[in-house]
């Protein structure tokens, strides 16, 4: 073989080699990206207990199913949080949402729905998750914070989500209690 | 195998003088192009108003020019500036409704010193005396487009309005993608500007 | 000689590849176009994101809008179309903040942007998965626009690749009323066409 021809072959070799590690190389980057967007790793809770996420101590105090008629329901969550850095939490951005067994996801509404109004009106003081509702916290009183959502009723195996940005893929899930 | 024949030294050298001295060729006589038409601009025709203008995507027929502070809503505003409105039919000769006017009619003064005054104009829809948004494909509007006219700015007796032209591309340059691009200014419309309150 | 010959056929031959590549090349707005899913009046459309079913269309001369008791008339240089129909999630929470009346000779009509935000269309809801939602379309278009035109909703003009829904509207132009009304019902279903029909 004369230099050239092996000079020829080696080349191709590497070539074999260069180009996957080129790919690689370029698309870890937006692989890091999908995966911080579409990976989630949830930290199961029941209504009522305490947990630790994001930094901060949080209890779903409430997830309840409310009748709205022709065959939708409201679903009221009420939760809150201890924050003992409320600085680092002022500009989290945090997204509240409710899935089912059918893998359907909801987000809040905004206005609260008339059923809510009527039977839980303390909740409409409640601010949604998020940095103006974090900014108030004062050390060791926890912030209070609601959601509610419309849905129909046939949905079932109902879980809360709450997460922060800071904090994904971790994410705070909550089952609706069982009968 | 035999051996492929190789262009002598002297034969590629030959080659590389001419393909020089050709692409210097080519851009000597684009260059000194682009300085013969930029000494030479070509003539915008002026336009009587009432005649219609074609500038590819819209048709504009501009109507009338006035100054004043009230805009076409009728609501005095609440810190009164002057606006120069100028009275317009169009029509939407495109595919697509939009809300471009802004970039094919231009009064001359706000056109030369760019920066001096706000560039983007409120169009208001006759119909409705109130703002315009899109302007549907083949649907004849009458529209009154309106300016703020810094204070210190003298009033014109005459305004001076150009006429742009846009350009359909089917492909872009950069996407290939179809749009609609600046043209040459196709007319230029004299109209007397009336003073109202 | 031969040569020469070959080599004058084989440039010949590149040109013409190179024209027809460039003449059955794909425009920008096709390869990102929406996939488009179509079908009927009374007729459940769906995507992989939503599904849209369309029962109404009213043709009309000239639109009156009442809100909170006012009224207000909008004229037209051609007609109002009123569309209703139900739109529905199916995964996700969704806004389908596009949708467009596109004529047989595929020009765009946008949904209007002429009547008050107070009469909320279909891009302003907020569709939940699993809840149908009653949805209304107001367009303003030519009259020769009406016959054959279907309406195309999708979640966002501006997300390429995305669902669309493409139904055939066919709107009877030998019914085209004189005025309709469209009225904002402070309680109960958000709103009305009158005259009832």
């Amino acid at each position: 073989m004369t230099p050239s021809r092996r000079g020829y072959w080696l080349s191709m070799a590497a070539l074999a080699v260069a180009l996957p590690a080129a790919l690689a190389v370029s698309g870890w980057g937006s692989f890091v990206n999908w995966r911080a967007v579409n990976v989630r790793e949830p930290t199961a809770a029941q209504v009522g207990q305490k947990v630790d996420y994001a930094g901060a101590q949080w209890t779903v105090t409430r997830l309840t199913r409310l009748a709205g008629g022709e065959g939708r329901a409201v679903v009221l969550a009420e939760f809150e949080a201890v924050i003992p850095d409320p600085k680092a939490f002022a500009n989290v951005p945090c997204q509240i949402g409710l899935s089912d067994g059918e893998g359907r996801t909801w987000q809040p509404v905004f206005l609260g729905d008339p059923v809510v109004r009527k039977m839980y009106p303390e909740a409409l003081q409640r601010a949604l998750c998020g940095g103006p509702s974090f900014a108030e916290a004062k050390g060791g009183e926890p912030v209070r914070m609601a959601a509610s959502f419309a849905i129909p009723a046939s949905a079932s195996d109902l879980k809360l989500s709450v997460a922060l940005l800071s904090a994904l893929p971790a994410y705070l899930s909550v089952s609706e209690p069982q009968p | 195998m035999t051996e492929p024949t190789r262009a002598t030294v002297r034969q590629r050298l030959y080659a590389f003088l001419i393909a020089g001295l050709g692409g210097l060729a080519a851009s000597a006589v684009s260059f000194s192009m682009a300085v013969y038409e930029a000494a030479h601009p070509p003539e915008t025709p002026a336009v009587a108003a009432g005649q219609q203008i074609d500038t590819g995507r819209w048709f504009v027929t501009l109507r009338s020019a006035r100054i004043g502070t009230i805009s076409p809503t009728g609501v005095p505003p609440s810190n009164p500036k002057q606006l120069i409105m100028v009275d317009l039919d169009v029509v939407n000769r495109s595919a697509m409704p939009n809300n471009l006017l802004g970039k094919v009619v231009v009064p001359a003064p706000l056109a030369a010193p760019a920066g001096a005054v706000p560039e983007i104009p409120t169009t208001y829809l006759d119909r409705d005396k109130y703002f315009a948004n899109h302007i549907n494909p083949n649907m004849p509007e009458r529209v009154t487009m309106a300016w703020t006219w810094p204070q210190d700015m003298p009033v014109p007796e005459t305004l001076t309005v150009i006429v742009k032209g846009e350009i359909y591309k089917l492909r872009d340059n950069l996407y290939g993608a179809t749009g609609w691009y600046d043209g040459d200014p196709v007319a230029t419309v004299e109209l007397p500007v009336e003073r109202v309150p | 000689m031969i040569g020469t010959l070959r080599t004058a056929l084989a440039l010949l031959f590149a040109a013409a590849v190179l024209y027809g590549l460039q003449h059955t090349r794909p425009r920008y707005s096709q390869i990102t176009s929406p996939i488009v899913t179509t079908g009927g009046m009374n007729e459940r459309v769906q995507t992989g994101n939503f599904a849209l079913s369309l029962d109404s269309v009213r043709v009309a001369r000239a639109l009156d809008v009442e809100t909170f008791g006012k009224t207000k008339a909008y004229t037209t240089p051609g007609v109002w179309v009123v569309v209703e129909g139900t739109a529905e999630a199916r995964h996700e929470t969704l806004s389908l903040t596009s949708a467009d009346w596109i004529s047989t000779a595929g020009v765009r009509y946008a949904l209007t942007d002429r009547i008050p935000a107070t009469i909320e269309m279909l891009p302003g809801d907020v569709n939940q998965p699993g809840l149908p939602r009653r949805a209304l379309l107001v367009f303003e278009m030519p009259q020769e626009a009406v016959a054959g035109g279907s309406v195309a909703v999708t979640r966002s003009k501006l997300s390429p690749l995305d669902d669309e829904v493409q139904i055939a509207v066919d709107a009877d132009t030998d019914r085209t009323e004189p005025k309709i009304t469209l009225r904002r019902n402070n309680e109960g279903f958000p709103w009305t066409v009158l005259p009832q029909r």
